[in-house]
C-alpha cells in the first residue's frame, strides 16, 4: 500500500494522462481503469467546456471539432494550476498563436487575447474609482509623482489585426460585417473594461494608449506624460478619472515618501 | 515647462475636468470610432453569450452531461482536424490555406 503522497501523485498521474489507462502500464485492475476514465475524461470534458465558454468567438472562427482538439493540447500542456475556472486560459492565446494548425489564422492569437481581457473584465471585482477629493487634498508640489492603480478589470491591448471588428462580427454572426473587415495587419490600441453597462472594448489613439498604459504600469505622472504639453493626455487623464479607471494612487516623491503614502518603488530615477 | 511643472498643471487640469464630466451623465468618455459606437446595437447580445460563463463553469450539474453519461466512450480519438472549419472563411481576404 503506497503512502498518500505517492497514492495521490498516481492518482494525478493518471487522470491528467492523455491515453485511457492501461491495467498492465498502471497497476490497475481493469475495472478500476475503467473507473477512473470516466473521472479522467469528465475532468478534460470540463476544462474543454471552461475554455470553450471563455474564447466562444475563437471557437466559432476554427468550428468546435478544431477548438476541441487545440483545448485537448492546451490542457495537456498547461494543466490549470487552481480550481477556480474563470482565472484559467490566461495562457490559451499564446498557445494558439504557437499552435501550428491555427498558423492559417494569423488573428486568431489576437481574438483569443481580446477574449481573455474581455474574460477578465467580466470577473474582475468590484472596485469603486479613485474619490477625486482625495486627489485635489494631494500638495501641488507632489501631483508630478502621484502613480495610480488600475482597475482590476481594466486591460490594454496592442494588436496587428482588427481584433474588436472579428470579435464583434463573429459573435454577432453578422456574416455582412464579416465579410467587410480587412485583416491586413495595422496598428490597433485597445482599452478593455467593464462599466456599469457592460464590457466595453474601445480603439484608442495610440498616444493616449502608450501614455495609459505607463500609467497603469504604475508609473509616476512626470514620467509618463514627457515633456512635451498634450492636451489629447490631459482630456484622456480625465476621462480615465472620471470613469474610475484608477482605484488608488501613490506617492513617489522622496521628499514626501514614508509620510503621506507608502513608498512606492517604479525603478524612475528622477533626472 | 519643465516636466514636473507639466505633470502638475496636467493633473490639475484633468481633475477639474474629471469633476466636471462627472456631474453631469457621464458623456462619452473615450475617443471612439463610429464603428464602435454603431456595434452598441449587438453589446447585449454579446454578453449574454459571455453572461453564461459563470454557471456553467462552477456547477456540475449545468454542464453538457452527466457525469455518468460521459461514461468510458471517451473521445480519445487521435485525429486531429487539421483545418479550422469556421467563421475564419467569411472573413474577406481570409484564408484557411497555409499562407
Amino acid at each position: 500500500m503506497p503512502a498518500l503522497l505517492e497514492l495521490q501523485r498516481r492518482m494525478a498521474a493518471l487522470l491528467c494522462a492523455e491515453e485511457p489507462s492501461s491495467p498492465e502500464a498502471s497497476y490497475l485492475t481493469a475495472s478500476a481503469a475503467l473507473r477512473l476514465d470516466i473521472h479522467r475524461n469528465t475532468r478534460r470534458s470540463t476544462l474543454i467546456n471552461a475554455l470553450r465558454l471563455s474564447f466562444p468567438a475563437v471557437q466559432r472562427l476554427v468550428g468546435a471539432e478544431f477548438f476541441d482538439a487545440a483545448a485537448r493540447r492546451f490542457i495537456s500542456a498547461q494543466p490549470p494550476p487552481g480550481a477556480y475556472l474563470n482565472d484559467y486560459g490566461a495562457d490559451f492565446a499564446g498557445f494558439l498563436g504557437d499552435f501550428a494548425p491555427a498558423a492559417a489564422l494569423p488573428y486568431l492569437r489576437e481574438v483569443a487575447q481580446l477574449e481573455w481581457a474581455v474574460n477578465r473584465a467580466l470577473h474582475a471585482a468590484d472596485a469603486p474609482g479613485l474619490g477625486l477629493e482625495r486627489l485635489a487634498a494631494v500638495a501641488e508640489s507632489a501631483w508630478p509623482f502621484v502613480s495610480f492603480i488600475a482597475h482590476p478589470g481594466l486591460s490594454l491591448l496592442r494588436l496587428q489585426y482588427p481584433a474588436d471588428l472579428i470579435w464583434r462580427a463573429v459573435l454577432a454572426q453578422d456574416d455582412a460585417a464579416m465579410a467587410q473587415i480587412d485583416p491586413t495587419p495595422d496598428e490597433l490600441h485597445l482599452l478593455i473594461e467593464r462599466d456599469c453597462t457592460g464590457v466595453q472594448v474601445r480603439r484608442l489613439a495610440g498616444a493616449v494608449w502608450h501614455f495609459t498604459a505607463q500609467l497603469c504600469a504604475g508609473r509616476p505622472l512626470h514620467a509618463a506624460l514627457g515633456d512635451r504639453p498634450d492636451a489629447q493626455l490631459e482630456a484622456a487623464l480625465a476621462a480615465h478619472l472620471s470613469a474610475g479607471r484608477f482605484i488608488d494612487f501613490q506617492l513617489d516623491d522622496p521628499a514626501v515618501r514614508g509620510t503621506r503614502a507608502p513608498a512606492h518603488s517604479t525603478g524612475e530615477a528622477h533626472s | 515647462m519643465n516636466r514636473y511643472a507639466l505633470a502638475a498643471s496636467t493633473l490639475s487640469a484633468a481633475v477639474g475636468l474629471a469633476l466636471a464630466l462627472q456631474a453631469p451623465l457621464r458623456a462619452a468618455d473615450m475617443p471612439q470610432s463610429g464603428k464602435d459606437a454603431a456595434a452598441g446595437a449587438h453589446k447585449q447580445q454579446l454578453e449574454k453569450c459571455y453572461g453564461i460563463n459563470a454557471a456553467a463553469k462552477n456547477d456540475c450539474a449545468a454542464g453538457a452531461h452527466s457525469c455518468a453519461g460521459q461514461a468510458t466512450m471517451a473521445r480519445d480519438t487521435k485525429s486531429f482536424v487539421l483545418l479550422p472549419a469556421g467563421d475564419c472563411g467569411k472573413i474577406a481576404g481570409g484564408s484557411v490555406k497555409p499562407l
